[in-house]
C-alpha cells in the first residue's frame, strides 16, 4: 500500500451522513429555493384536508393528524398528500404498490389537468436511439458488456388534443444525448467522462418526424389504438360507461381485454370466464388488461377519479411493487413501480410524480431494483389545458 | 441522467431542479467535510455548501458538465472560514484542519501516523492531495476548485505524495517521533 492508498483508506472509514442529517440539509436548501416553487398550491392542500376531516370520523382525524406529523423528507411539493404519497412510496422501502399507488391516486384525483383550458396540451421525451460503447470509445453490441455503457438520444413530441379529439403532434429537435441509468454513469465516469456528443454522433435526420395533424376522432386511434382499445371503447366518448369504483372498472376491463384478444386478435375461442380458455390466452388477456391500465392512465381526457382508479388497479396486478425513490431523467423525484414487463412493452418499472400522480417516466431494470434501472420515455415535462392548438402552458 | 451543468442551468427557471445536484453530490461533500470537522460543523457546512451553491448557480460555467469541482471549492472555502472563525491557528493549518472532537481523538485515528503526516505537509499541497484521494477529483478539477493552474495542481500534488511518503517511512522508522 503507497501513501495514496493509505490516504485513501483513512478517507474510507468517514461513514456517509445518515439519513436525518441528509433530509435536514435538503430542508435547509429547500427553504433557500424559496417557497413558491417548492410548495404545493395551498388552495389544494386546504381542499384535501377539509375532505379527510369531514368524511372520516376518528379515524379520519388520526390519519390527519398522522400526515400532518410526518417528518417529510421531501423538498418537493409539501401537502399532506404528498407527504403521504411519500410515505406510501417512498419511505418504507420496497414491497407491496397497494397503498402507494393508492396515496398517488389520491393526488391524481386532486390533479385537474385541464383545469384553464379547453385543449389538453402535453409535451414528453421519446428515446430515438440508444447505443453502446466501450471503454475504448468504440461501439458494442450487447447491452450490458462488462465496462460498457449506453447513450440515449431522446427527441421531444407535443401534443394538443381538442375535446372533438382533432389535434395536432410535432416533433422536437434531438436532445443533447445522456446517460440512461446511475451503472451507465459509473461505466462512463469509469471511462474518464468521454465527450457524450461526439460518441452518440450528430442527432439523425428523421424525415418521417413531420407535424402532423388530426381532424375529428382521429387522435383516439392513437392514443387508445394500443391492442385496438379504441376499436372496443364508445366511438366519439371513449370512456363512456367507464365506472370510478375499481371493482366495477376492472370488471368491465377484464371483459374490454377478453374482447381484444378473443374477438379482435383471434386468439378465441373461450368464454369471457376464461374457463375453456388456453394458458397462453389466459396470459394475454391478462396482459392486454394490464396494458389497457396503462394505456387509460396516459389518456388526456381521463377523468381524475378515473386516474385513482386505475392507479388502484395497478397495484392490485400480481407482481405489482414499489420499488423506491427515482430521479427521473428530466430531474423530477419519482416513486418507481415493478410492474409486469408484459404490460408495458418489455418495460418493467413505471415512475409516478409524488406531487401529483403522474405517470412520469418508465425503463426497465434487469434485477428490479434502482441500481439498474434504465430510462427510456419521460412524459408530461410540460403539461395543462390551453385554449386552442398551438398554444402552450406558461 | 441529466448533467449537473443541465441541472443547474434549468434551475434559473426551475428551482426545485436543483436538488439533482444535491442528490448526486451531498454525500461525497459531507464526508469530505467531516473528514476534516466535527459532525455538527460537517452537517452545517455541506447543508451551506449547496445553500451557497444555489444562491450562486446563475455564475455556474455551463461548460463544465460536473459540479464536483465548484462543489468542493465552496466547501473548502466554508472549512477554511470555519478554521479562522474557531480562531485554531496551530499546527493543523489555516486552510484544512483535521479538528476532531476529543471522544473521537481519545478512541484513536485508525491511522494516527497518516494523519500526522498530513499535518506536516504544507497547506497548499495537503490540500491538493486530499481533493485528490478523498474528493476524487482530476488534476483540472483540482485547478478549478483551488484557483491554480493545472500545472501547479500536478506539482503540488507530487510533493505532496514524496513528502508524505518519506514522513510515513520516518514514523515506521522512528514511531512517536517528528
Amino acid at each position: 500500500m503507497d501513501e495514496l492508498d493509505r490516504v485513501r483508506a483513512a478517507h474510507a472509514t468517514v461513514p456517509s451522513p445518515d439519513a436525518p442529517t441528509v433530509d435536514r440539509a435538503r430542508r435547509r436548501l429547500a427553504d433557500a429555493v424559496g417557497a413558491a416553487s417548492i410548495r404545493a398550491a395551498p388552495r389544494r392542500r386546504r381542499q384535501r384536508s377539509v375532505r379527510l376531516t369531514a368524511v372520516a370520523g376518528l379515524a379520519g382525524v388520526v390519519a390527519v393528524l398522522a400526515v400532518a406529523l410526518w417528518p417529510s423528507s421531501e423538498s418537493g411539493p409539501a401537502g399532506p398528500s404528498s407527504a403521504l404519497a411519500a410515505r406510501m412510496c417512498v419511505q418504507s422501502g420496497t414491497g407491496p404498490a397497494t397503498a402507494c399507488l393508492d396515496a398517488l391516486g389520491d393526488l391524481a384525483a386532486a390533479d385537474d389537468v385541464l383545469a384553464g383550458g379547453k385543449v389538453f396540451y402535453r409535451r414528453d421525451l421519446w428515446t430515438q436511439s440508444t447505443m453502446y460503447v466501450r471503454p475504448d470509445g468504440r461501439p458494442e453490441a450487447a447491452p450490458h458488456a462488462r465496462g460498457s455503457f449506453a447513450i440515449v438520444r431522446a427527441g421531444s413530441q407535443e401534443l394538443w388534443v381538442a375535446p372533438d379529439r382533432s389535434g395536432r403532434v410535432i416533433y422536437g429537435p434531438a436532445q443533447r444525448p445522456y446517460l440512461p441509468s446511475a451503472a451507465d454513469e459509473r461505466a462512463w465516469r469509469a471511462a474518464g467522462n468521454p465527450d457524450l456528443e461526439r460518441l452518440a454522433g450528430g442527432a439523425q435526420h428523421r424525415e418521417d418526424l413531420a407535424p402532423q395533424e388530426f381532424t375529428e376522432g382521429q387522435l383516439d386511434k392513437v392514443l387508445l389504438g394500443s391492442g385496438a382499445l379504441d376499436e372496443v371503447l364508445p366511438q366519439g366518448d371513449p370512456l363512456r360507461g367507464l365506472s370510478t369504483e375499481p371493482t366495477a372498472l376492472a370488471r368491465e376491463l377484464r371483459r374490454i381485454a377478453w374482447y381484444q384478444r378473443v374477438r379482435i386478435s383471434g386468439e378465441g375461442p373461450c368464454a369471457q370466464d376464461l374457463h375453456d380458455c388456453s394458458p397462453s390466452t389466459r396470459r394475454n388477456i391478462a396482459s392486454q388488461y394490464g396494458g389497457n391500465l396503462r394505456t387509460l392512465l396516459r389518456y388526456p381526457f381521463a377523468s381524475p377519479d378515473l386516474r385513482r382508479a386505475l392507479l388502484h388497479l395497478l397495484g392490485d396486478l400480481p407482481g405489482a411493487r414499489r420499488m423506491g425513490a427515482v430521479r427521473d431523467p428530466a430531474g423530477r423525484r419519482g416513486a418507481a413501480i415493478v410492474v409486469p414487463e408484459s404490460i408495458n412493452d418489455g418495460l418493467n418499472v413505471i415512475v409516478f410524480d409524488l406531487a401529483t400522480g403522474r405517470l412520469l417516466a418508465d425503463g426497465h431494470a434487469d434485477d428490479g431494483t434502482v441500481a439498474t434501472l434504465r430510462w427510456q420515455d419521460v412524459y408530461d415535462l410540460k403539461v395543462g389545458g390551453v385554449g386552442k392548438i398551438g398554444e402552450r402552458p406558461r | 441522467m441529466l448533467p449537473d451543468a443541465e441541472a443547474i442551468e434549468r434551475s434559473l427557471d426551475e428551482p426545485r431542479i436543483f436538488e439533482v445536484v444535491f442528490d448526486r453530490h451531498f454525500p461525497a461533500i459531507h464526508r469530505y467535510i467531516r473528514h476534516c470537522l466535527d459532525a455538527d460543523a460537517a452537517e452545517d457546512l455541506a447543508a451551506e455548501t449547496f445553500v451557497r451553491a444555489f444562491a450562486a448557480r446563475q455564475r455556474y460555467r455551463a461548460s463544465t458538465p460536473d459540479a464536483r469541482a465548484w462543489l468542493f471549492s465552496i466547501a473548502t472555502n466554508l472549512v477554511r472560514d470555519e478554521v479562522r472563525r474557531r480562531g485554531r491557528a496551530d499546527a493543523l493549518g489555516q486552510r484544512l484542519s483535521f479538528q476532531r472532537p476529543p471522544e473521537e481523538t481519545a478512541r484513536g485515528l485508525p491511522d494516527p501516523e497518516l494523519y500526522g503526516a498530513l499535518m506536516a505537509l504544507r497547506d497548499p499541497e495537503r490540500e491538493v492531495l486530499v481533493l485528490f484521494a478523498w474528493a476524487e477529483l482530476s488534476y483540472e478539477e483540482i485547478a478549478e476548485a483551488t484557483g491554480a493552474p493545472v500545472g501547479t495542481v500536478r506539482s503540488r500534488l507530487s510533493r505532496a505524495r514524496t513528502r508524505l511518503s518519506e514522513l510515513l517511512v520516518a514514523s515506521t522508522i522512528n514511531p512517536g517521533g517528528r
